[in-house]
């Protein structure tokens, strides 16, 4: 273990970052001439492709249910929600370590998305847009609102975790071990997705069914059971993040609406449909976030990333590695 | 179509003779003079209602469940001990409005309470933006609003004649910050000529960032850095890392719990070491923060309102916090006290009024001799458990008695102790406060 | 607009004229029987939000567009009304129409790129545009930005259209309801509204006959931007108080609207509206009665309780209250015939 507790690192930022507040109160305080070192940019990138790792898994599920059944699940942050939940009382009452508990969070939120596929998505398939959105967003409702009944309002987090603290200072770069297991975990799973893609029969009939639901049909792949799957799989992904964030941030009822939003936007970017293009847009949101964030006010650091969606979707709503569109 | 036709016959006479028994009534009741309504019968066993809005449901429901504890400890005592002596022992009843935490919900439950509850008085509401809307249906309808809870300076500067504030509020607390700041430089020969200032976006944290930055230009500090974040970031390293790469000497923060846990968890892993840290309140000393955070946040100041260890120094604590904990198992925090307080105001002020006027006789006149008594109300100190030195209220509706303290988290026990004011300081403030390296 | 107009006073001949007549009847003679303050401050709730569903609906039902970020035109309103209020002191009675047309402009503006987007797309794009706005206004410092602008203490009178009693303001949304729906009976039923409804069946067929999608989609937005923008105008001119959370909300704001819009029904005129009419009592009584009493423990029953509903809406009647009003036949046994221009999906 490499954990440098150099006392140079008080300025580890290289101290050119000069910053004059307003004393007008009514003027918004970045008002000053800012040069960022080119540390701090390194930092921001390696802290943003790690964070980045945790909104690409959470949105290549959301590609995947997206790919294969062409239907937008407004509720996706939600079924992530639970899984962290669940972590979170699997670690008070078991002791189960959360990243450990990824498997666990993996198949209950897989077998809860079979079950929603099966009796709340597959009656609004044929319906118009309007119906589809809204039911998964009735879903959202009930999910979120069951949540805030068991477990009230009150934010959960687990504590206590003895590799929690534990920070790695390479050339005076700043990375913590938690973030950096959650970065691998995510890595990990996609090449488990990506062979299983790519080399099983069954992810193979996946891919042909998001590709052209005919020819698959007439191929003689069952649509029904590919729903199920495709489904259970992209929230089962979503799930593994919610054990992930489980171990470093907070759980609340509200936690899926901000990562919902997250993994629509980073779907959209990579390209709607496309798992690759759903990794590569997670990687660079999370380093837009912490780039705009230093560069920028960090006030505004969501409006920017929203904004940018925004000219994405109105300028490429291919996203960079999309094929089709509708 | 015939079927349609006979349907549309009755459906029209139906709705004719509606709207003309509608209009007649109408009529009638416009024109045809009345006696007034007879006032509303005393109830049997007399009893005087309150009504309290809280953000009961939603993200704050934690806090107004604190809230509410206050308030109802503080009626059980009254009841018990007689009730309004002044209005034949009238006991007080206590009607909920719930603000689901939004400004025209809680206006509408405010409205609710005074024109079908017949409250005689409002006692709330928490957050400063639904007290905003809820003190101003107050002040048109003529009811005397008691808000012992919300901070933003603006409330008491808009010349409300019904509104009345018993607790010190963000302006004098962030002045007394800086007057600290000056005592500390002056008693520990440290010097501190940079400040910086993190707060999240809302109302009440840009209420401080706002004051912090005020009154260090008036104090002689300089602002290197003042950043705002939002609620619920994932991750807060770029704002740390701005601060740290400013190195301001004392760091000001209005955080609430889950953000302020991750600030003292990106604190340490960013290195971030400045002399101090001055928390206001809100995240940084609610218990969930504390336990949380545990080690992270020893030394970490933040102002008060109130503190445990304040049962040494205001005597009236003492006896009532041993009650309170073996009704309801907690002590007594800042958000309790400070409800309990506003509740025995308005019992004092309403003992005044039941010598002018009785609520059952003339509601109005009784809200108004209400009013006028909260305007006169003079509680000396010993009557209360906050460390204030007591209640009177100036003409915009500021208790100018109250006053705030500042804590420090302490590392023997890891529990926040009062170093500020001097007077009822119970440990002497740890200054500078020791690296992250050093407390390895 | 005049094919319109003579549909409408064609329909005025029959029953109903006495409908409209008996529930304006009693609508206006109520709060003289019923002197229930909180009954008339629920009703004018429900009218209000009642008002900006029927101005979404003009986009989401007719025209098939689907905007979960209509928080920006209520919001831009009821800032605008605020600032001529504040700043100006002008009455909100021009406030509003001020608003409105504020409100339509931006409508406009982000209508021209956004007509480019569908279905999905656009949802998604309204939903972030509502998030970034709101963002803006809580840093935008010189409109108050996160601490809201107020309203000081004004005198109650028709100038500044502050009164504590809510008969007025009640009075006030009623009319401006009466209004809005006259309007969007013209223009559902003209030639504009046909050709929005063509658009929403089907844009390539509707682009064949002639139709320009995004001309007509323009003014659709343009238009039900305008009339949600008077909504937030309304807003200010009653609570007195505006900060980015409240009115540039997405809970409280947008998904509420479009809740009531597709529970009321989507594809018939008044549906929103009697959407409004169940949705918002609903949630004010339960709050008052319920909510108030046991607190923190039952929260969130009520919206459990309201997905639940919506489910059953999706599944089982996509067209809402009066879609299944409508095909029972209710609405035929009464007027006659049927409701033009219902109907609508795949």
């Amino acid at each position: 273990m490499n954990i440098s507790s150099d006392t140079d690192s008080r300025n580890g930022y290289g101290n050119v970052f000069i910053h004059k507040a307003c004393k007008n109160e009514a003027e918004n305080s970045y008002g000053g001439q800012v040069m960022v070192s080119a540390m701090a940019i390194a930092q921001a990138v390696i802290s943003g492709l790690l964070i980045g790792s945790l909104y690409s898994l959470i949105s290549m599920g959301l590609a995947l249910i997206w790919g294969v059944m062409d239907i937008v699940n407004f509720a996706h942050g939600d079924f992530m929600m639970v899984a962290g939940y669940l972590t979170c009382i699997l670690f008070d009452y078991a002791g189960v370590d959360p990243l450990l508990s990824v498997p666990v969070a993996f198949a209950v939120t897989f077998v809860l998305g079979i079950l929603t596929q099966r009796f709340v998505i597959d009656r609004v398939l044929e319906a118009p847009p309007v119906s589809q959105i809204f039911a998964t967003f009735a879903l959202l409702m009930i999910i979120r609102n069951t949540a805030l009944l068991i477990w009230g309002p009150k934010p959960t987090t687990i504590t206590g975790l003895w590799y929690a603290e534990l920070v790695f200072r390479p050339y005076g770069l700043t990375l913590s071990l938690i973030h950096i297991l959650i970065a691998v975990i995510c890595m990990v799973t996609t090449a488990i997705l990506y062979i299983f893609i790519t080399r099983t029969y069954t992810g193979i009939a996946l891919r042909a069914t998001s590709q052209n639901r005919l020819a698959a049909r007439l191929l003689g792949i069952d649509i029904r059971k590919m729903y199920l799957l495709a489904f259970g799989i992209g929230v089962g992904l979503t799930g593994i993040g919610g054990a992930l964030l489980a171990s470093f941030y907070y759980i609340f009822p509200e936690v899926g609406a901000r990562f919902c939003m997250l993994s629509f936007m980073i779907v959209v970017l990579g390209g709607f449909g496309s798992l690759f293009g759903a990794l590569v847009g997670g990687l660079a949101i999370g380093v837009l976030e912490e780039l705009s964030a230093l560069l920028v006010n960090p006030a505004l650091k969501d409006a920017i990333a929203f904004g940018i969606f925004i000219l994405i979707l109105l300028f490429k709503p291919t996203g960079l590695f999309g094929g089709r569109e509708t | 179509m015939a079927e349609g036709m006979k349907a549309t016959t009755i459906v029209g006479i139906i709705i004719a003779l509606l709207i003309g028994i509608g209009i007649g009534y109408g009529v009638a009741m416009a024109t045809i003079p009345r006696a007034p309504p007879p006032a509303p019968p005393a109830p049997p066993a007399k009893e005087v209602k309150i009504g309290v809005i809280l953000p009961i449901s939603g993200a704050l429901a934690a806090t107004a469940e604190d809230l509410k504890r206050g308030i109802e400890f503080a009626v059980s005592e009254i009841n018990e001990a007689g009730g309004i002596k002044s209005l034949d022992g009238a006991k007080i009843k206590i009607v909920y409005g719930d603000s689901e935490a939004e400004p025209s919900i809680g206006a509408t439950e405010a409205e609710r309470l005074i024109t079908t509850e017949n409250v005689v008085a409002i006692l709330g509401a928490y957050q400063s933006s639904v007290t905003k809307t809820v003190s101003s249906v107050c002040e048109r309808y003529e009811v005397p609003m008691v808000n012992p809870d919300s901070t933003s300076p603006d409330l008491t500067e808009r010349g409300l004649k019904w509104f009345f504030r018993t607790t010190a509020h963000d302006d004098p607390f962030c002045k007394q910050h800086f007057e600290f700041l000056d005592w500390l430089k002056s008693e520990y020969g440290v010097n501190i000529t940079t400040v910086a200032v993190l707060c999240e976006d809302t109302e009440w944290g840009m209420g401080c960032y706002d004051r912090w930055q005020k009154y260090a230009a008036e104090f002689g500090y300089e602002v290197v850095a003042a950043i705002t974040y939002h609620r619920g970031a994932t991750s807060l390293d770029a704002e740390v890392g701005t601060l740290k790469a400013a190195n301001p000497d004392v760091l000001f923060v209005a955080a609430y719990v889950t953000d302020g846990i991750l600030l003292q968890k990106t604190f340490k892993k960013l290195d971030f070491n400045p002399k101090a840290v001055i928390a206001m309140d809100a995240g940084y000393i609610n218990p969930a923060f504390i336990e949380e955070t545990g080690e992270l946040s020893y030394y970490v100041f933040s102002r008060e309102v109130f503190n445990w260890d304040l049962f040494e120094v205001v005597p009236k604590l003492a006896e009532k916090n041993a009650e309170y904990k073996a009704k309801y198992g907690v002590d007594f925090d800042g958000n309790s006290a400070r409800d309990y307080t506003g509740m025995w105001t308005l019992y004092w002020a309403l003992e005044e009024a039941g010598k002018v006027a009785k609520p059952w006789e003339d509601l109005k006149a009784f809200r108004k001799a209400l009013r006028d008594a909260l305007a006169e109300l003079e509680i000396p100190a010993e009557e209360l458990i906050m460390p204030w030195k007591g209640i009177k209220f100036d003409e915009n509706g500021q208790n100018i008695l109250a006053t705030g303290i500042i804590v420090q988290m302490s590392p023997e026990d890891g529990k926040y102790h009062t170093v500020w004011p001097r007077e009822i300081a119970t440990m002497d403030p740890i200054f500078p406060m020791p690296t992250w390296a050093e407390r390895e | 607009m005049s094919e319109a107009l003579r549909k409408l006073k064609m329909e005025l001949k029959g029953p109903l004229s006495l409908i409209l007549l008996a529930v304006t009847g009693i609508l206006i003679t109520l709060p003289l029987l019923v002197r229930n303050p909180f009954l008339i401050n629920t009703l004018m709730l429900s009218f209000l939000f009642g008002f900006a569903a029927l101005a979404w609906n003009l986009m989401a039902g007719y025209t098939g567009l689907l905007s979960f970020g209509h928080a920006v035109f209520f919001g831009i309103g009821a800032y605008t009304t605020m600032i001529l209020l504040l700043w100006w002191r002008i009455t909100p009675w021009i406030g509003m129409l001020a608003a409105g047309v504020t409100a339509g402009l931006v409508g406009f503006v982000i209508g021209i790129p956004f007509t480019r987007l569908r279905s999905h797309w656009f949802a998604l794009g309204t939903l972030a545009l509502g998030e970034v706005v709101q963002i803006i206004f809580i840093n935008w410092r010189a409109v108050g930005g996160a601490r809201g602008l107020e309203t000081p203490i004004m005198p109650q009178c028709l100038y500044w259209l502050n009164f504590v009693d809510p008969t007025v303001h009640y009075y006030v949304i009623m009319g401006l309801l009466g209004v809005e729906l006259f309007i969007l009976y013209l223009i559902v039923n003209g030639r504009i509204g046909y050709y929005l409804q063509a658009i929403r069946e089907d844009e390539t067929a509707a682009m064949a006959l002639g139709i320009n999608p995004f001309k007509y989609k323009l003014i659709s937005i343009t238009i039900s931007a305008f009339l949600t923008g008077i909504a937030g105008g309304f807003y200010t001119a009653r609570f007195g108080y505006v900060d980015p959370f409240s009115v540039f909300g997405m809970m409280y704001i947008s998904i509420n609207i479009s809740i009531i819009g597709i529970l009321g029904g989507i594809y018939s005129l008044i549906g929103p509206l009697i959407g409004a009419l169940v949705f918002v009592p609903a949630a004010e009584y339960t709050r008052a009665y319920i909510g108030s009493h046991f607190g923190a423990r039952f929260y969130g029953i009520h919206l459990v309780a309201f997905g639940i509903i919506l489910l059953a809406v999706c599944f089982i009647v996509p067209d809402g209250i009066m879609g299944w009003v409508e095909r029972r036949g209710y609405i035929r046994a009464i007027l006659g015939h049927g409701e033009e221009g219902v109907g609508g999906g795949e």
